[in-house]
């Protein structure tokens, strides 16, 4: 299962989900939904989103840990 | 524009409607569910993002199984009741979305050559059973079964000679089409035989045609 802290860099960059779907080009449901878990990004969009943060795709989406 | 355009098309939807159903029958409010492909036409204009296309797919494969189901319990539900074999809309409604699926989902799993195989192999064994089963043992059951053996001999052809196994695919499909056309005057039975045989080897037609990506 993938998570991520996409709310935190967004935080980080004082950017809004509105902002970040159309800088993205996506709607803000989909933002949404990869926030809260329900969507996992494709790899393209990931890269997408890394890029608008200037940082690695793994610093905002990583594997959690299975028991 | 597109907008506009899409309330202009609700709005005629709703008076057609609304004209036929006082005029004629309630049972033309029916035809308010069109407005689910005019719907699906507008958004598809305009830019779907992946998980938008995602919740299409999963929509779409649910309503597929959905279907499918309820075109089966159709197709009992008739044969229990007339006690005779179902009309030909029946076996076209749970077919039709199965053959086109299964042939989406057979070049996904198999390469192009042996997606064109499998689909001869079944078509043409699934016909021989449906032709001994309707005639039994008889001749007419051995003539009619004919037919699903011929879908065997471009299979085989195929492993080494595909080309060939593809113009004898197309060149086997047009006959049947053209003998259809003369002896089926039902336009629904003749769908669901075109259905049936000819779509199967002009889609193999098609793949053995094809080259391998990769």
């Amino acid at each position: 299962m993938v998570n991520n802290n996409l709310k935190v860099w967004r935080a980080k960059f004082d950017m809004t989900q509105d902002k970040l779907a159309k800088k993205v080009g996506v709607s803000r449901q989909t933002i949404i939904a990869i926030e809260k878990g329900s969507y996992n990004p494709s790899v393209e969009l990931a890269l997408k989103i890394a890029k608008i943060f200037n940082t690695r795709v793994d610093e905002i989406f990583y594997l959690r840990e299975e028991k | 524009m597109k907008k506009v355009s899409f309330l202009f098309g609700i709005i005629i939807l709703v008076i057609v409607t609304l004209i036929l159903s006082i005029v004629f029958s309630p049972y033309f409010m029916m035809l308010m569910f069109l407005y689910f492909p005019l719907h699906l036409f507008y958004t598809e204009s305009r830019m779907a993002d992946e998980r938008e296309k995602y919740i299409r797919y999963r929509a779409g494969y649910l309503t597929f199984q959905i279907s499918i189901f309820l075109f089966i319990i159709l197709f009992i539900q008739q044969a229990i009741t007339t006690k005779t074999n179902p009309d030909a809309i029946y076996y076209l409604l749970v077919i039709f979305p199965i053959v086109i699926y299964s042939m989406f989902l057979l070049v996904q799993r198999l390469n192009l050559a042996r997606s064109g195989r499998v689909i001869l192999y079944v078509f043409g064994i699934w016909w021989i059973l449906f032709a001994m089963l309707e005639n039994g043992f008889t001749a007419g059951g051995f003539i009619q079964s004919s037919i699903g053996i011929g879908f065997f001999i471009p299979a085989i052809l195929s492993y080494r000679f595909k080309k060939t196994a593809s113009v004898l695919c197309f060149l086997y499909a047009t006959f049947l089409v053209a003998f259809f056309l003369r002896a089926w005057k039902t336009p629904l039975l003749l769908l669901l035989m075109l259905f049936i045989l000819p779509i199967p080897l002009y889609y193999a037609a098609i793949v053995f045609l094809k080259r391998e990506g990769g």
